[in-house]
């Protein structure tokens, strides 16, 4: 594993999409301070924001750094370089993640910061947690589906079942008896059901993550 | 061994609709070879392979010294790369990738770039969206040259740029690789730009190796011998003639191995020869493809 390269990669990535990054926080905290405001309306307007910012961030970032880089020809610059094709597969696994959790930490951190000193509920910090983090398991899978396939319309369609899947996921979780009673109460409520659900996400993303590595090992060329 | 700076033996690849076989290339250290074919002859397929990006079927392929793709990050380290499909990153300017491919490569000679800058007419601060296919070109090069590789291997680095701007690009890699010691390996389906630098040639065709001698081989080994028969019946093959072109009395052959005494023997049968003319790269190689394209179709016929 050549260290120092797949640093120089990552940097390279994060000169890219650094002011990008930038922009998708700002429009995240500003969602998220809609949240806050006195009006169901401006709340959902925050809510449906948020979710849009955090996920066309993860595309926008997963498919400029992995497929567009292909598909416009960098990736024939970059295969010149001294790296070995796993080099360059975990400096766009970490490039790309790490790249979007600059963007999805800071929007997370300010949401958890707002519902808590805000008048919403303190309740609603489980299930925001989950939702966020499931978002970021989209993330990851997308980006590893597009690292192993180096296909657009494969990566789009994965990006589409995600979107739906998030949707389900997003109405079965506040209909659990563990999470749903409580996203309006005054207090957090972190039970064993929400701790398992995010052991399950992390999981999740360290096993896509995992195989895509183990699957690019056994390549020793880039074509 | 320590000598040559890519060594290829028996190297195959196979595809659904195209085999890269049996091809042998040496390229000596501090040569410069052009390597011809026709699209799709397998002349990026076999620079692939020289660069450790693709996996030989079978066969070996060592690039100085070191085996490839195994060792492809040591070599890669010596090793300038530039083909005509590779892209720059458009948003950026070219000071950044210079800064980029500079903390990369320690060997990285600033007034080197400097030169080349100036000699290329390129602009730093200039967004590389905004460069012609030519500068796009230039740029590719001042990147892999100013960081001073052993080896040098552009794969068509001319492909798809008008005339004026081939010319240019030419003529600078023409100056530039006169400059100093190199081992460059160059390939296009144009001879003109393959003639103009090269020191060895070698062609491919369908797959093959068909060809590989220096330059100078080839323009003094080739000729075209005009004749005049003194009746129409079929010239038979004389020495070391490739190829016949016949139209009543008059024919026209091509010598790979030209000798003066095949001249006698043609004046000894009564033949008047009418001219001897020398070849230039192009009628060569074209010369080479067929015979080769005979030889193969013969050879299935079999």
């Amino acid at each position: 594993m050549n260290t120092l390269m797949i640093t120089k990669l990552i940097n390279k990535d994060w000169q890219l999409y650094k002011l990008y990054i930038a922009g998708y926080i700002a429009l995240g905290c500003i969602a998220a301070i809609l949240m806050t405001m006195p009006s169901y309306t401006v709340f959902y307007i925050g809510v449906v924001w948020l979710i849009t910012i955090l996920i066309g961030a993860s595309a926008h970032i997963i498919l400029s750094t992995t497929i567009s880089e292909i598909k416009e020809s960098q990736f024939s610059f970059l295969m010149g370089l001294p790296i070995k094709p796993i080099d360059y597969t975990i400096s766009k696994l970490i490039g790309g993640l790490g790249i979007y959790l600059v963007c999805w930490l800071p929007i997370v951190a300010v949401l958890i910061g707002l519902i808590l000193t805000s008048k919403l509920p303190d309740g609603m910090v489980p299930i925001a947690l989950i939702l966020c983090l499931e978002i970021l398991v989209a993330a990851a899978i997308l980006l590893c589906v597009s690292i192993l396939s180096s296909s657009l319309p494969v990566s789009i369609i994965v990006m589409v079942i995600l979107n739906v899947f998030f949707n389900l996921f997003m109405f079965y979780v506040a209909g659990l008896n563990e999470i749903g009673p409580f996203i309006e109460q005054p207090d957090i409520a972190f039970n064993s059901t929400v701790f398992t659900i995010i052991a399950a996400e992390i999981g999740v993303i360290a096993l896509v993550v995992s195989v895509t590595l183990y699957i690019k090992s056994r390549k020793a060329c880039f074509l | 061994m320590q000598d040559l700076a890519i060594q290829l033996q028996n190297v195959n690849k196979h595809f659904s609709y195209f085999d890269l076989e049996n091809v042998d290339l040496t390229l000596p250290k501090g040569q410069i070879m052009g390597f011809v074919g026709a699209n799709g002859a397998g002349k990026s397929t076999t620079i692939r392979l020289i660069m450790g990006l693709m996996q030989a079927d079978s066969g070996d392929v060592t690039v100085l010294g070191q085996s490839m793709p195994k060792m492809q990050t040591q070599v890669k380290q010596d090793l300038g790369y530039s083909s005509e499909e590779m892209k720059l990153y458009g948003a950026q300017n070219l000071a950044w990738h210079i800064n980029f491919i500079k903390s990369v490569y320690p060997s990285w000679d600033d007034s080197y770039a400097k030169e080349l800058l100036h000699r290329f007419d390129l602009n730093l601060e200039q967004k590389v969206k905004q460069f012609s296919k030519g500068q796009h070109i230039k740029a590719q090069l001042l990147l892999v040259l100013a960081r001073k590789p052993k080896l040098l291997v552009l794969d068509e680095p001319t492909t798809g740029l008008d005339p004026v701007a081939r010319q240019e690009v030419n003529n600078e890699l023409a100056l530039i690789l006169r400059d100093e010691e190199r081992t460059v390996l160059f390939s296009s389906h144009n001879t003109a730009d393959v003639e103009k630098i090269s020191d060895q040639i070698t062609f491919i065709d369908r797959g093959r190796i068909i060809d590989s001698h220096d330059k100078e081989t080839y323009l003094d080994s080739w000729r075209r011998i005009q004749l005049e028969l003194p009746s129409e019946l079929p010239l038979q093959p004389t020495g070391n003639v490739i190829q016949i072109e016949q139209e009543g009395r008059i024919a026209s052959v091509i010598s790979n191995k030209f000798d003066p005494l095949i001249l006698e023997a043609y004046q000894q049968q009564n033949i008047k020869i009418n001219a001897v003319e020398n070849m230039n790269l192009e009628e060569i190689f074209l010369a080479n493809v067929n015979r080769s394209r005979i030889v193969r179709t013969k050879g299935a016929q079999q």
